[in-house]
């Protein structure tokens, strides 16, 4: 199943956009884990930006980089959209059950429409106007491979007759502090995937198959972004962000349940500015 | 798999080869279906917890009661004793056994949809005075197993031995609709050759109280499409469905295996986003007639082809008037239609799934249920909302969900491939 890769957006440790992820991922000894910092950029009407939690804000920032102001791209949102988080927002649920936990049971309306799987696939197609179809969903660790699986099947469905690009944006927050014993996840990350069926002005082909050999996976070489590969379930797509950064023609093995996902790249530098 | 799977991709029209679902009403499809034909709600006075909310609620009894298996213990919350229990029914465990031999445990694929996942369990936490003091969560709560939304499929995955793609798709009350289509692609793509889909949804403090707190929850029964309807009725269920390749089954087993019954396939779904309110509905009803158009246009049939749509239907005045309005620049007679919620109460994640197959049951034996609970209706309504339930041929059945974000679908379901 083929799709091309048109833009990455990325927010995570020390990696604030696709820029720097080339830096990081071409230079050695280049990644230093600053946090994500605590204002992002977003697009956001001041009424929603208030409302929104973290993880749709951290969600939403990656997701807007995918818009690229040289591309001058205004077909963002006709995109088909697929949102993929392992956990959604905890933060949301912990408020919503110490509200639980009090008398009278005070539960805020915004935190509860806030509280459900797909709130930023909600305040990104309200934010940019985008009435496609909008899918959320979770694989729990295997996540990101459900995500992009999805995002590639839905392009090159024979009923998609209408869309020719996919924003895929994968996201998991720090949990809220009761459940970090038990959801590993220890820094913020999220990534954003502008895929499309046209190979124009694409970076990279990527060939995208189940893999049924139990291929090894692939890590990173660089011990500080392998650990970051290890702190959050989205930071499973760091091995394939590495490989289109580099401009590698390789094959990489991301975890997909017994299987793993099987990714053939092929840079396509040439159509690069 | 390669671009070469692009062309020879089988678009042959799926079949819900066995379906089973448990509601309020009733464990396995003969209850649910005696409830439609009879006409008994299966909603009652709140009695969930120490909820000290003034409302109806869809309760399962018996979930409580289920144990599951010793080896999967650590998934014993509310969602998943609920799909336990609705997996027992309609021998589907049996159905799911032959899927296996047929085609390989790595080749069926799992898509469920949930929105409250068994949250429940780390909810009640939260009230217990250990956890008020130390701020920890006690060893019974295991946030994988119970708590992430995607516990549900792995649980099901673990419980049959599952090897194939999986999912859980969580866009609020569609979630159980969008399962449908995500599986169709991954069979149309050739990722798997089944799938099971479904929906499970349990009752939590989350959303009794959150829909509480948006004013949206009727103190009596829900009145779908009533002119004096206060709200939804929240419920739980579970639902499954077995999905197969018509073309790829043995012959005469369409009929054989769905209990001599009209087979009844997925004809086409549609998809939209309102990209307008994070929980209020288009009050034009825009992305609902998106979501119904495209599903009309995907299933290849226009309008009039439609015989019945079950209708979203929460009994809230906003969903209720902008989903006759979208009905309204779609058909251009009044179509029959009418809410199953009055049975079942507002499943929420399993919604989609579960009026799925009551839709299926329409198909299956001909009738076009009432509005239940509806007393009066709404004179601002367009459409041929039922007030008696209609014994006549059902062939063709539209049926919509639509969740908070604005996030909207409609399936197509009818008894011609």
């Amino acid at each position: 199943m083929i799709v091309y890769l048109k833009s990455v957006g990325i927010a995570a440790p020390g990696i604030a956009g696709w820029e720097e992820a080339i830096n990081v991922f071409t230079e050695t000894n280049h990644y230093s884990p600053a946090p994500v910092e605590k204002k992002l950029a977003t697009i956001l009407p001041p009424n929603e930006r208030r409302r929104a939690t973290r993880v749709t804000q951290l969600a939403m920032y990656a997701a807007l980089q995918t818009d690229t102001p040289e591309r001058n791209d205004r077909s963002l949102n006709q995109c088909l959209q697929v949102f993929c988080s392992s956990n959604g927002d905890i933060t949301t649920f912990h408020q919503i059950s110490q509200a639980l936990a009090m008398d009278g049971r005070p539960v805020s309306p915004t935190r509860f429409h806030n509280s459900v799987h797909n709130a930023p696939a909600g305040y990104w197609s309200i934010a940019t106007q985008t009435k496609t179809p909008s899918t959320s969903i979770t694989a729990y660790s295997d996540s990101f491979s459900a995500g992009l699986l999805e995002a590639a099947v839905q392009l090159n469905s024979s009923d998609n007759k209408q869309h020719r690009d996919c924003l895929l944006v994968c996201y998991d927050e720090i949990p809220a502090e009761p459940f970090q014993p038990q959801a590993h996840i220890t820094a913020e990350f999220a990534c954003a995937l502008r895929l499309s069926l046209s190979s124009e002005n694409a970076l990279a082909c990527m060939d995208i198959q189940i893999d049924h050999q139990s291929q090894p996976l692939t890590i990173l070489s660089d011990p500080a972004i392998e650990h970051l590969r290890q702190a959050n379930p989205q930071a499973a797509a760091l091995p394939l962000l590495a490989a289109i950064a580099r401009q590698d023609n390789k094959k990489i093995l991301l975890p997909y349940f017994e299987q793993g996902l099987e990714i053939s790249l092929s840079a396509l530098a040439q159509h690069q500015e | 798999m390669t671009k070469q799977n692009k062309t020879d991709t089988n678009s042959a029209p799926l079949l819900l080869s066995h379906f089973t679902l448990t509601t309020a009403v009733g464990c396995g499809i003969e209850e649910n279906l005696e409830a439609l034909k009879n006409e008994t709600s299966g909603l009652r006075r709140n009695d969930f917890l120490d909820v000290d909310l003034e409302t109806y609620i869809g309760r399962v009894s018996a979930i409580e009661e289920q144990q599951l298996p010793a080896a999967l213990s650590d998934y014993q919350c509310r969602n998943n004793q609920l799909a336990y229990l609705a997996l027992q029914q309609d021998n589907f465990n049996s159905a799911i056994e032959q899927a296996k031999k047929r085609y390989g445990a790595h080749r069926i694929g799992l898509f469920l949809g949930t929105s409250t996942s068994g949250i429940l369990s780390s909810e009640l936490a939260y009230q217990t005075e250990s956890f008020r003091s130390t701020g920890q969560l006690p060893d019974s709560v295991h946030f994988r197993e119970q708590h992430n939304s995607f516990s549900v499929a792995e649980f099901v995955r673990s419980l049959y031995q599952l090897k194939g793609p999986a999912q859980v798709v969580s866009t609020a009350c569609s979630s159980s609709a969008k399962v449908f289509a995500s599986a169709a692609r991954y069979i149309e793509l050739g990722l798997c050759d089944a799938a099971i889909v479904g929906g499970v949804d349990s009752l939590c403090l989350t959303t009794l109280y959150g829909f509480n707190s948006l004013e949206l929850v009727a103190k009596e029964v829900c009145r779908p499409a009533d002119k004096n309807r206060q709200g939804l009725s929240i419920g739980e269920a579970a639902a499954f469905i077995l999905l197969e390749k018509s073309d790829q089954l043995p012959a005469q087993s369409t009929r054989d295996r769905s209990n001599q019954q009209t087979p009844v396939y997925l004809q086409g779904y549609g998809e939209s986003s309102d990209a307008y309110h994070m929980s209020s509905p288009h009050p034009e009803g825009l992305g609902a007639f998106q979501a119904m158009q495209s599903a009309l246009q995907h299933a290849n049939i226009t309008a009039p082809d439609i015989d019945y749509v079950n209708l979203h239907g929460t009994a809230t005045a906003i969903n209720d008037l902008m989903e006759d309005k979208a009905l309204a620049q779609l058909f251009s007679k009044p179509v029959s239609c009418s809410s199953t919620k009055g049975w079942t109460g507002h499943t929420l994640g399993a919604a989609g799934a579960v009026d799925a197959i009551y839709s299926a049951l329409c198909i299956q034996y001909n009738f076009k249920p009432k509005s239940l609970n509806t007393l009066c209706v709404d004179p601002a309504l367009t459409q041929n909302i039922l007030d008696q339930t209609q014994y006549s041929t059902v062939k063709t059945v539209a049926s919509n969900s639509f969740g908070f974000g604005g996030n909207n679908c409609c399936l197509i379901l009818g008894e011609q491939t």
